[in-house]
């Protein structure tokens, strides 16, 4: 039903006036909880010419908890953006799809940045990360990331891939194996833990 | 000779005689309260070789509209409000997108839990309990909607007709059934995970 909407409202044409029309309906199904709805919006936005709307689209996809689409289109980059309050949709993201390494740098980039609620709840979520990290990664998760690693890139999804490799060398350098990861993921069967 | 020049002077002045009356008239019923400015319009305005104000603005429009590579004032104005209109818009919608993001910022319901030992898998097998239940439900939700589209059309064809009214309702509702179900089983989907599930590894992979 929702793809037959977005198809007839595509075939009436490119009107990029429409863009922020469908920005501001997105926004208002995204604030009542109707994200699936916004996510439509958000992507008749982006066909019809609106710039900048990947992480509109990121964070719907974030809220309708399809957190492996929304790293792979949030770039699976780890470095902290211009905007705090989309950093907390990515660090979302990244704790979704077990990215935790991912999660923690970009909640870290937060700091003061934005309103106190998302830094009060920043800081909930790295202290969180820092208990599961406390211990050493044992060798079947590191190996579960590697799997992930080797998979994504297959599938096409490199920045997922990406982000997955880099959370699987963070974790094995932290079990002392680092030098073992590259050849690991290079030849990972790829069985993905089973969790997807 | 005399005779005849004294004749064309009576008439000269015979054939000017109104013109002068008309220019009597004129300042008589000029306005007192009348300014300089106000007195040099009207003059302007009775003269033949000038047009009017409006007929002038309208010209140098016309005239500037013509010209090779510029629009018109008005064109000009109208683009110019155009563009700040769809400026405010798009800054307007961008603020309640933001706005909107920034209201539903939630904390993850779960913990976090690394995959591939104890708590991982333990996560894994709750993601795919969930994901089993919600497969229940969404067909649940399908059978659901195709039966009340059954009944609809059963209804609206007559009870008369039995089990063959049944089946044929089933067929033609079986499109609109199944579309609103489908919705209705994303928006029980989502609210069911975000109630028990949360955002967190555990519950949702």
């Amino acid at each position: 039903m929702i793809a037959h909407a977005l198809a007839l409202l595509l075939a009436a044409g490119p009107a990029s006036a429409g863009a922020d029309e469908h920005l501001l309906a997105g926004a208002q199904r995204f604030r009542e909880g109707r994200f699936d709805e916004a996510l439509v919006e958000f992507r008749v936005a982006a066909r019809l010419g609106a710039a900048g709307t990947d992480p509109y689209i990121a964070s719907a996809l974030v809220k309708l908890e399809r957190f492996d689409e929304a790293v792979e289109l949030f770039g699976g980059d780890d470095a902290p953006g211009p905007d705090p309050l989309i950093d907390y949709y990515r660090a979302l993201a990244c704790w979704g799809a077990r990215l935790y390494g991912c999660a923690d740098r970009l909640l870290a980039g937060i700091g003061d940045r934005s309103g106190p609620r998302v830094a009060g709840q920043a800081a909930r979520l790295r202290a969180l990360i820092a208990a599961e990290l406390r211990r050493q990664p044992s060798q079947s998760t590191v190996d579960w990331y590697r799997g992930r690693c080797a998979d994504e890139k297959r599938s096409g999804r490199a920045a997922l891939g990406e982000a997955f490799c880099r959370e699987a060398a963070s974790l094995a350098a932290r079990r002392g194996d680092g030098a073992r990861g590259g050849a690991t993921a290079a030849t990972a069967s790829g069985d993905g833990g089973g969790s997807r | 000779m005399t005779l005849k020049i004294s004749a064309a002077i009576a008439a000269g002045l015979l054939l000017a005689g109104p013109v002068f009356a008309d220019d009597q008239d004129q300042t008589r019923t000029q306005d007192p309260l009348e300014t300089k400015d106000q007195t040099r319009d009207r003059i302007q305005l009775r003269d033949p070789a000038a047009n009017g104000l409006g007929t002038q603005v309208k010209q140098q429009a016309r005239e500037q509209a013509k010209g090779e590579g510029a629009t018109g004032v008005g064109d000009q104005v109208r683009e110019l409000a155009r563009d700040q209109a769809r400026d405010e818009t798009r800054t307007q919608a961008r603020d309640r997108v933001r706005e909107a993001l920034a209201e539903q910022a939630g904390m993850p319901a779960d913990h976090a839990a690394l995959p591939g030992d104890g708590a991982g898998e333990k996560a894994a097998d709750r993601h795919a309990a969930q994901a089993r239940k919600t497969e229940t439900e969404r067909a649940a939700l399908r059978h659901t909607g195709r039966k009340a589209a059954r009944e609809q059309m059963g209804e609206g064809q007559g009870t008369g007709r039995g089990a063959g009214g049944g089946r044929g309702g089933m067929m033609s509702g079986s499109g609109p059934g199944a579309g609103d179900c489908t919705q209705a089983a994303e928006t029980t989907r989502g609210g069911d995970m975000r109630g028990t599930g949360g955002m967190g590894p555990g519950g949702m992979r």
